[in-house]
C-alpha cells in the first residue's frame, strides 16, 4: 500500500520535502557518543564509569550543567560538558532517561551488604528511598541500587573532599562516616538490583 | 531538490525497498529499510558501525569483512610493554557482532567497484552493496624511512599494530641489558594515536625502572611539539627522572634512515643514534584498500563530507576512522567509534531518504604514565562551514600539577574506558 502511495507521489511530482526532514538535534546521536565510556545506552561495563541509562532526565541535565559551569568537580566531564549547549544537553538527557536501567554485574560481599543495609536505613533511606532503587524526575536523588561500587566510591571520596565540588546535600557532614561504613553501604547498593 | 539530487535520490533508492525508504504514514523510527551495507575492516570504527546499523535497523543486511579472526586493541597495548598488561586481555573475537546479526566474513578485500557497488574479497567472492563503509585503519609507508620495510619490521618492531609486534618489542626489552638504550622514532603528523609514542616511552620506562634502572629511552621525533606534551613531560620527570629524553625535529630528532644490522637510527642531519632496542613508528597513510578503491587524496588520506563521512571521491562509500582525513579529530579509537556512529546514522537516513540529524562527534583518550598515573584529552567536534572543528571553549587535557589521587582516578578510568568501548564493539 505504501509503495502505491509513494508511486503516486513520484508520478504527480510532489516535492520530496514532505519526506525529507531537515536534520535537527538528535538525542540518540548525542547520547551514542557517550557509549564509549558509559556503555551502550548508558549501561556501563566499566567499574569507575557510572551507569547513566535510565536515570531521570532532570538528574542528567542538572549534572551536565553543573559539570559545564564547574559547580560539580570531575576529571573529564567538565571538559566534555563544555562542548554542549542547553538544547543538546536536554536532548541527550532525554535519550538516557528513555533507556532501561541496567544494574552493574559485580561481586557482592553479602556480610558487608547486610551491615550496609542497616547503615543505609539509618542514614540514606530518607532521600534514597526504597533501598536506593527509586528513579524519579524532579529533585529526587539518583538511583544507587545496582550502580558500580567503584564509581560510588569515587563519588564518596569527592563528597569527603572539601576541594572537590558537588551539590550533595550532606556534603561536609560525611566526615564522621568511617571508610568501613561507606564500604558496607556501597556493598548494600551493589546487592540491590 | 535539484534535478541531479533527485536523480541521485532515485538511484539511491533503486536498491532498497521504496515503501520502507519513504516511510510514509509512519514515523522515521518505525520505517524499516531493506538494504545491504558492506563494511571493510572490523576495528574501532568498522565494528561499531556494524553494531549501530543493526541496532537502528535490525532488518538491514550488514556484512563485515575483516581479515583477522581476532582483534587486538592498540589502545592500552603499551601496558604489555610495561609488564602489567596482557595481550589476551586486549584480544577480542567477532562472535558478539554475529550474535547481533552481523554477517562476519574473515577475508581480505581485493577491490571495491564504486560504480557497480561490489566488494570483491581475496577468496574470490563478491558482495553487492547499497552502501559501503571503508574502515581499514592505517598502513605503513614502507621505505619512507630508508632501510625500514615490512621484512625489517620482523627484527626492528613498529608495534604500531597490536599483536605479534607488541610481543616482539616486549621480548626485546626483556632481553636487553641493564644500561641499554631504547630508541623510539616518531613520524610527523598525521599518524595513528598522537599521544601513543609518549605513553609508550613512559610505560617502557616503568618496566626499565624496575628491571633495568640504568637504561635510557630516547624519542627521536619528526615534530617540535606533541599531544599532551606538558603532561607527559611533567609525568616523565616526576616518575622516571631523566630516564626519558625527547629530541625534537628542531634538535635533529627527525630520522631519515635506519641501519637494521646495527640498530642505528640516522637523523636527517646525519647524527647516528645506536640503540639496543630500536622501535620505529613509521610514517602512515590510509589502509591499502582505500588507495585501491580510489578513496585517497594526494597525501594518502580519505577526504569525506564531515556531516556524513561519505567519501567526497566515491558515492555511497563512507570512510571512517584512522584512514579518513577526519578534520580536527585525532586518529584515535574513540574518534573512529563516534565516526562509525555518524556514518551508520547517515547511511540509515540516506536509505530512508531523509536528511540526517545533526551528527555528534566526541573523542576521549586516556594515556598511562604509570599504572596509577593516568592523563586524558577530550574533544567535542562540530561541523561549521563544511569543516569538522572543535567546539570552541570545550575539551582539552587533564590539569597540570594534579594530585596523585587525581592521576590515579584517571588511570582507573582508562581501564573502564577499555571495558566499555570494547564491550560496545564486541559484547
Amino acid at each position: 500500500m505504501r509503495l502505491h502511495i509513494t508511486g503516486v507521489a513520484f508520478a504527480i511530482g510532489l516535492s520530496f520535502s514532505a519526506v525529507t526532514q531537515a536534520g535537527g538535534i538528535s538525542g540518540s546521536n548525542l547520547g551514542n557518543t557517550c557509549a564509549g565510556c558509559h556503555g551502550v545506552n548508558g549501561a556501563s561495563a566499566g567499574t569507575t564509569m557510572p551507569v547513566i541509562g535510565g536515570l531521570p532526565k532532570s538528574y542528567i541535565e542538572t549534572a551536565m550543567k553543573q559539570y559545564r559551569d564547574g559547580s560539580r568537580s570531575a576529571t573529564v566531564m567538565g571538559r566534555i560538558a563544555k562542548g554542549y549547549n542547553d538544547a543538546q544537553i536536554a536532548a541527550m538527557s532525554e535519550f538516557f532517561a528513555r533507556q532501561a536501567w541496567v544494574s552493574a554485574t559485580q561481586n557482592v560481599d553479602a556480610n558487608l551488604a547486610k551491615l550496609g543495609s542497616t547503615i543505609h536505613a539509618g542514614n540514606c533511606e530518607n532521600c534514597h528511598e526504597k533501598n536506593g532503587t527509586v528513579i524519579a524526575e524532579g529533585d529526587a536523588p539518583p538511583r544507587l541500587a545496582g550502580q558500580w561500587t567503584a564509581y560510588l566510591q569515587l563519588y564518596m571520596d569527592g563528597v569527603n573532599d572539601p576541594a572537590w565540588l558537588n551539590k550533595h546535600p550532606k556534603k561536609g557532614t560525611f566526615g564522621k562516616t568511617t571508610k568501613s561504613d561507606v564500604d558496607a553501604v556501597l556493598q548494600f547498593y551493589a546487592s540491590q538490583k | 531538490m535539484s534535478n541531479s539530487n533527485r536523480r541521485n535520490f532515485l538511484k539511491a533508492i533503486g536498491g532498497v525497498s521504496v515503501a520502507s525508504v519513504m516511510g510514509l504514514g509512519s514515523s522515521r523510527a518505525g520505517a524499516a529499510v531493506k538494504a545491504k551495507v558492506v563494511i571493510v575492516g572490523g576495528g574501532y570504527g568498522g565494528a561499531i558501525a556494524a553494531r549501530y546499523l543493526k541496532m537502528a535497523e535490525p532488518g538491514l543486511e550488514v556484512v563485515l569483512i575483516e581479515k583477522n579472526k581476532q582483534y587486538v586493541s592498540c589502545p592500552l597495548s603499551n601496558t604489555v610493554l610495561a609488564g602489567f598488561g596482557k595481550l589476551e586481555d586486549l584480544t577480542f573475537g567477532y562472535d558478539g557482532l554475529a550474535r547481533h546479526g552481523v554477517t562476519v566474513v574473515h577475508d581480505t578485500v581485493e577491490s571495491i567497484d564504486p560504480q557497480a557497488r561490489k566488494v570483491k574479497i581475496g577468496g574470490g567472492k563478491t558482495f553487492d552493496y547499497d552502501r559501503a563503509i571503508v574502515a581499514p585503519g592505517v598502513d605503513f609507508k614502507w621505505g619512507a624511512v630508508k632501510g625500514y620495510d615490512e621484512a625489517t619490521s620482523l627484527t626492528i618492531p613498529h608495534a604500531w599494530k597490536a599483536g605479534p609486534q607488541t610481543t616482539l618489542l616486549a621480548n626485546q626489552l626483556k632481553s636487553m641489558k641493564d644500561g641499554g638504550v631504547v630508541i623510539i622514532t616518531v613520524p610527523d603528523n598525521p599518524f595513528r594515536c598522537p599521544p601513543g609514542p609518549y605513553e609508550r616511552a613512559a610505560l617502557v620506562a616503568h618496566y626499565l625502572k624496575q628491571h633495568k634502572p640504568r637504561s635510557k629511552i630516547i624519542i627521536l621525533d619528526a615534530k617540535d611539539k606533541f599531544s599532551k606534551q606538558g603532561l607527559f613531560t611533567q609525568g616523565w620527570k616526576q616518575t622516571y627522572g631523566d630516564m626519558i629524553e625527547w629530541v625534537a625535529a628542531a634538535k635533529g630528532g627527525e630520522i631519515d634512515a635506519i641501519d637494521a644490522a646495527t640498530r642505528t637510527a640516522i637523523s636527517v642531519v646525519g647524527t647516528k643514534y645506536q640503540a639496543d632496542v630500536l622501535n620505529v613508528i613509521p610514517p602512515q597513510h590510509a589502509g591499502q584498500i582505500a588507495h585501491t578503491a580510489g578513496l585517497v587524496n594526494p597525501k594518502g588520506w580519505c577526504p569525506n563530507n564531515p556531516v556524513t563521512f561519505e567519501s567526497t571521491l566515491q558515492k555511497n562509500i563512507y570512510v571512517i576512522g584512522d584512514a579518513s582525513v577526519g578534520g580536527a579529530m585525532p586518529k584515535s579509537g574513540y574518534g573512529a567509534n563516534t565516526q562509525g556512529k555518524v556514518a551508520a546514522a547517515a547511511i540509515i537516513a540516506s536509505l530512508r531518504g531523509v536528511e540526517p540529524d545533526e551528527s555528534a562527534y566526541l573523542n576521549t583518550c586516556y594515556s598511562l604514565i604509570a599504572p596509577d598515573y593516568g592523563i586524558s584529552v577530550a574533544g567535542i567536534y562540530q561541523v561549521k562551514d563544511g569543516q569538522l572543528i572543535e567546539v570552541p571553549g570545550s575539551g582539552g587535557v587533564s590539569p597540570m600539577d594534579a594530585s596523585a589521587a587525581y592521576r590515579k582516578v584517571e588511570a582507573a578510568h582508562a581501564h573502564s574506558w577499555l571495558r566499555n568501548i570494547t564491550a560496545e564493539m564486541f559484547g
